[in-house]
């Protein structure tokens, strides 16, 4: 744990939640506003989104790589 | 005839998830600037402990070898090896370096898009589902025959006979449909009649029913009423009338304050503009919206506090002629059919990469 994972996991986790909440509405929301809405706003939120995640998780990894540093280095 | 399915319930669901969305991304990515900067002083700190071994290991090296030159029996060996690997590690803590700076700048690019993304693209998406509301709330009040081919557009100001059919019905039926409904009109007759353009924000429960600004005036607040004869009614609140300073300052020290429910990210920066120009130098409007005559009055409050007319009698009928060619546009767009699995689904992992990634595209990215 580096701290930077914890804060992706709560990113992930409200970013879950959207896409269910997202889901839930596009169930019971299916006209011509609910296709200009999707591609519009939803598309691009949850592609940036998705951006970020990515780039937490490499982050993430060389995290790990500096706490081994520092534990070899005692 | 477009069908209008759509269940209120389910995009007032959606909305209220947006916001918390943008609320929980918010709190989570100061933390991990915090984490980075920690990060960076442990590499700080590792390249230079390592820097000074190598340094007194190669002076120790050195030492030893003008000891074995001058005679004396000495086994330099052992002070090699450490050097050797104390070089090894700091080559890695260099690498490690590079990876860190190359993944914290793709992070940081990343993050401020993410950060853009709540703080205007988010904001536009909730007005969407806003006038999503209002015109579902209309289309409900009216049970009009013909508002169900022209909701299927976008939203009540394309359809003024239609918004003004719903705010004769919605009297008595919920402020909240009446209050929408009404602030759809005031909009469309600020941005057509008086050419101001509408400042995307996220409406809180009480606050300002609208924002506007036009060339030199960054900020423009707008309040609007539904009134049976005309007349303009403005209310008392805790914080004095509506439109007065006072009252304009409190909603604004709500709207950027987190723990007020009248906080998100676009409702922070127009509060903090409100509060860099003063609340007294912030003009206000008033749009009121005859529902009988299908006429509509703006008035501009006076520093003494009295509303002065800027435009009386404003007929509605009139300006639905000036959008119809949007409704054009808004009607060209094509049915919905299965949403597309967002990008951060398991569904949407396995898309090819054109439809995961980039701007998105029109109805052809559709199955």
């Amino acid at each position: 744990m580096n701290g930077m994972d914890v804060n992706s996991a709560q990113v992930w986790e409200a970013a879950h939640s959207l896409e269910q909440s997202w889901q839930d509405a596009a169930q019971r929301w299916q006209d011509v506003t609910a296709a200009e809405f999707e591609v519009q706003h939803w598309l691009p939120l949850a592609t940036t989104t998705a951006a970020y995640l990515d780039a937490a998780r490499t982050l993430e990894d060389v995290l790990a790589l500096i706490r081994q540093l520092t534990l070899e280095a005692g | 005839m477009t069908a209008v399915h759509a269940d209120l319930e389910a995009i007032k669901l959606l909305r209220a998830a947006l916001l918390t969305f943008a609320g929980r991304v918010q709190a989570a990515l100061p933390d991990s600037e915090f984490i980075v900067a920690r990060a960076t002083a442990t590499l700080d700190s590792l390249e230079e402990r390592t820097r000074r071994r190598v340094d007194i290991l190669t002076q120790q090296l050195y030492d030893c070898h003008a000891a074995a030159i001058n005679g004396y029996a000495v086994d330099c060996y052992s002070i090699q090896q450490a050097l050797w690997h104390a070089e090894q590690h700091l080559v890695q803590i260099l690498h490690v370096r590079r990876r860190f700076e190359q993944a914290v700048e793709l992070w940081r690019s990343r993050k401020y898009a993410l950060e853009h993304a709540l703080d205007n693209d988010l904001s536009a998406g909730v007005s969407f589902l806003d006038h999503r509301i209002t015109a579902l709330e209309s289309y409900y009040a009216t049970t009009l025959a013909g508002a169900a081919r022209d909701l299927g557009a976008s939203g009540v100001p394309w359809l003024m006979p239609a918004a003004i059919g719903a705010l004769r019905l919605a009297v008595g039926r919920g402020r909240q449909a009446l209050g929408r409904t009404g602030e759809e009109i005031a909009a469309a007759v600020l941005s057509r009649h008086f050419d101001l353009e509408e400042v995307p924000f996220t409406q809180p429960a009480h606050g300002f029913d609208r924002v506007f600004r036009a060339p030199g005036l960054p900020l423009i607040v707008v309040e609007s009423k539904a009134s049976h004869d005309g007349k303009l009614r403005m209310g008392q609140t805790a914080a004095g009338e509506q439109g007065s300073p006072d009252w304009v300052a409190q909603a604004a020290a709500d709207m950027v304050d987190p723990t007020s429910a009248q906080w998100s990210p676009a409702n922070e920066r127009i509060g903090r503009l409100v509060q860099e120009l003063g609340p007294e130098n912030v003009p206000v409007l008033a749009v009121v919206t005859d529902y009988q005559q299908a006429t509509a009055a703006v008035y501009a409050r006076q520093p003494d506090g009295v509303w002065q007319v800027v435009e009386a009698d404003i007929d509605l009928h009139a300006l639905t002629g000036e959008m119809t060619t949007e409704t054009a546009v808004a009607s060209a767009q094509s049915a919905a059919a299965t949403p597309l699995p967002s990008p951060w689904s398991e569904q949407g992992a396995t898309l090819p990469a054109e439809r995961r990634e980039g701007a998105p595209g029109g109805t052809e990215r559709r199955g």
